[in-house]
């Protein structure tokens, strides 16, 4: 007892150390709060990870067991599982970037929200609940169950050990630019700091500590969003008549104009405000969208930790209702979503939103600001430092997540499954899987680190690849598949993460120097020509006003001549605003030429491709076919007589939820 | 263990239910907005419907479909007493 008091001190040490450097020295950046509101900030996001580590604090006490640690011990009620569920589901990537998705694109900006959350009736309808029956802290264990422990235990690893890799690399990437983004920390330090936290909450409080903090930060989550939808509606009405303020906002019309370009000519200011409503602003590959839909529907049901929350409910009807529950809150969210993306839209602008993050992750803290009074009111500031907070604390929560699924794939199934074949003391499971957290938490924060200002969409890409082509049909078959063994699970496993991994290493989601250098060509050739045109408009119209046209410039004097003659002292451009253009020209043809600079003497991606060999960003659409098919071919042609003898029992068990409970005690 | 014909008939009783509720789903989901543009003639609660359905329409048809499912699972179980009672009691009488 004595030791955990002083185990608990150093957590505290340590959480201190890596906090007070910021708040006693700021070595900002840019961030998108101004210099003399940080303070204000550090108060709430210190006060929102004082919350979570005084959780840890508690949960720490009650981790006993191994069971404790994968799963909390089965002994989360299904209305707080389902507040778990939904706050592993609603990620930075939900909460900030589908908002800014909206504020930014109109329509096609929920086609993306809607397709995240179609993933959870596949997940509940067919999956999780005989997975609940069955597994008991991992993946593997699924696959385990009828299928040869050893070698089901070792692909499961890996592909679950490939995923977390993947999405881990994601989303630290993802925290230390978006911390820099919010507050202006320094990347390395805000992907360190992440981290550490995230390994405390797992490292002491393993999944008791993780569904709590989840829980806090899905209930901050969802508070934060009525708020400021309450604040949304009362100024631009409920309904109908909040629509009609969206299309017939100023900011929302040019942001369609500059979407659809020359196009908009012909338009009302009402129809192009009517087109924010409709689909094409954003998604324009069709068959791309059908491969990103499938892969999201069919990854969310093979992610390793979405599908470790339910081995934490005690029974069957508790894995229904937390499902239930999280439906609901997810839903519900959702349904506030398009307040705030189109409340932002209006308040804000989608080109002042997409000035601070092309993407638009910075919507809702900007919103957030803007309702509160703007960037120098007390109140701005405080809402603005809350909803960062919050998308803080939800990045960190959700690498914790996947944290705890990593490590649980190295200790729990190659660990003690294969080294030490199940023959440990329950002392021994915790300490293992305490050092294998260690080791994932370490390497995500080199990974972060090396990963930075590389390009990751590829990375959040291979994962939902890898997850629905390798570990969905080998989960999905072993349950409902009679003739379904090991052959099966070995090739779908190799065949599924083989074939994804390769197609979006040859997909357009990579770099491809020779693509990226034409297309900064153009733009130097378009800053070319206005420049010249620019130019030739300022000496018109700075030149003494007798002389038709400035000699230097013989196509604009040809384009005009009658005019320019006839009609000399008239056309006064403004001279200000021409100059500011020709400034703006400039900078963007030496950006471009930079960025060709940056590519030195290179053509070929890191594959050696000079451009994508593969055409869709996803590749599920020909990947989860090639997995199910490699399930089906490895099961024929190979004999396993486990795997038949225990069909039956699987049946029953699947189906019922017999047995599961001394699955939990074991 | 062996399989009995209740244990068959309530895995009928569960198939039926998820394949009638994936069909609802899909056409909530892929059909709805495959025809988004032609809905958005329809006016619902000063709506668009086509944007409607995706921005908040389907949601509460997900959110009715797993609240459905969980209820008719919940008193199937109880109907074939099959429910676990936490401790794992398990099938009382087959």
């Amino acid at each position: 007892m004595n030791m955990r008091m002083n185990l608990k001190n150093k957590i505290w040490l340590a959480l201190f150390a890596c906090v007070m450097p910021f708040v006693a020295q700021p070595v900002f950046a840019q961030g998108a709060v101004e210099e003399k509101w940080k303070w204000l900030t550090f108060l709430v996001f210190g006060a929102i990870i004082c919350l979570t580590m005084y959780v840890t604090y508690v949960a720490a006490k009650r981790v006993k067991t191994v069971s404790d640690f994968y799963a909390a011990g089965g002994g989360v009620s299904g209305l707080q599982n389902g507040w778990a569920i939904a706050g592993d589901y609603l990620s930075a990537a939900s909460f900030l970037g589908i908002a800014g998705l909206i504020s930014l694109y109109g329509y096609d900006g929920f086609m993306y929200s809607v397709g995240w959350l179609v993933a959870y009736i596949t997940v509940l309808l067919v999956i999780a609940e005989p997975c609940r029956n069955i597994g008991k802290y991992t993946l593997s264990d699924i696959l385990a169950y009828r299928n040869d422990p050893k070698k089901s235990r070792i692909v499961g690893a890996i592909s679950t050990i490939t995923v977390s890799t993947f999405y881990l690399t994601a989303q630290m990437v993802g925290a230390g630019v978006l911390i820099k983004t919010l507050i202006g920390i320094d990347y390395e330090i805000s992907v360190i700091c992440v981290g550490i936290l995230m390994l405390m909450y797992v490292l002491f409080g393993g999944m008791v500590a993780t569904t709590w903090v989840q829980i806090i930060k899905a209930i901050l989550l969802v508070c934060a969003s009525i708020v400021m939808v309450i604040m949304v509606w009362s100024q631009y009405g409920f309904l109908g008549d909040f629509l009609n303020n969206v299309v017939g906002d100023a900011k929302v019309q040019a942001r369609v104009a500059t979407l659809i370009g020359d196009k908009a000519k012909n338009l009302s200011p009402e129809q192009l405000g009517q087109i924010f409503l409709e689909p094409g602003l954003f998604l324009k590959v069709p068959l791309d969208q059908i491969s990103l839909g499938m892969a999201l529907v069919f990854g969310t049901a093979g992610m390793p930790h979405i599908l470790m929350r339910f081995f934490t409910v005690p029974t069957a009807q508790a894995a229904r209702k937390s499902v239930n529950w999280a439906m609901a809150i997810i839903g519900g969210f959702y349904v506030l979503t398009l307040f705030l993306g189109m409340g932002s839209a209006m308040k804000v602008g989608p080109a002042v939103i997409a000035g601070i993050d092309a993407g638009g992750n910075m919507a809702n803290p900007l919103l957030a600001q803007a309702l509160g009074g703007g960037p120098d009111a007390l109140m701005g500031n405080l809402m603005m430092a809350f909803v960062s907070a919050v998308a803080f604390a939800t990045i960190v929560a959700v690498v914790a997540g996947l944290v705890l699924a990593a490590a649980s794939a190295m200790a729990h199934d190659l660990y003690v499954g294969v080294i030490r074949e199940e023959h440990v003391t329950q002392a021994e499971q915790v300490r293992a899987a305490r050092v294998a957290t260690i080791l994932v938490g370490a390497m995500a924060i080199v990974i972060g680190i090396s990963a930075k200002g590389q390009n990751v969409a590829h990375l959040v890409a291979l994962a939902f690849a890898v997850a629905s082509s390798a570990n969905f049909p080998c989960v999905l078959m072993t349950l409902f598949w009679k003739r379904c063994n090991t052959g099966g699970i070995v090739l779908g496993m190799i065949v599924g993460t083989v074939t994804a991994i390769g197609l979006v290493m040859v997909s357009p989601n990579l770099t491809y120097p020779m693509a990226v250098k034409a297309a900064q060509e153009k733009i130097i050739k378009a800053s070319d020509e206005k420049l010249v045109k620019l130019n030739a408009d300022l000496a018109a119209a700075t030149a003494p006003a007798p002389v038709p046209a400035a000699p230097s410039d013989p196509a604009a004097a040809a384009a005009a001549p009658v005019a320019t003659v006839a009609a000399a002292p008239t056309p006064i451009i403004d001279v200000n605003k021409t100059k500011a253009e020709i400034a703006k020209a400039e900078k963007a043809k030496k950006g471009a030429q930079d960025k060709i600079a940056s590519f030195g003497n290179d053509t070929t991606s890191i594959m050696g491709l000079e451009k994508p060999w593969f055409e869709l960003r996803n590749p599920g659409l020909y990947s989860i076919p090639l997995g199910f098919l490699a399930v089906i071919l490895g099961s024929l042609l190979y004999k396993d007589k486990r795997a038949e003898d225990m069909w039956d029992e699987l049946y029953v068990r699947q189906n019922t939820g017999i047995l599961a409970a001394k699955a939990v005690a074991h | 263990m062996q399989l009995t014909a209740k244990h068959l008939e309530y895995w009928n009783k569960n198939l039926r239910l998820t394949v009638a509720l994936l069909v609802i789903w899909f056409m909530a989901t892929f059909v709805m907005s495959y025809f988004a543009r032609e809905l958005n003639s329809i006016i619902f609660l000063g709506f668009p419907l086509g944007f409607y359905m995706s921005a908040q329409g389907s949601l509460i048809i997900y959110v009715a479909i797993i609240w459905y499912y969980a209820h008719y699972m919940n008193n199937l179980d109880l109907e074939y007493g099959i429910h676990e009672e936490g401790s794992g009691i398990g099938v009382q009488k087959n």
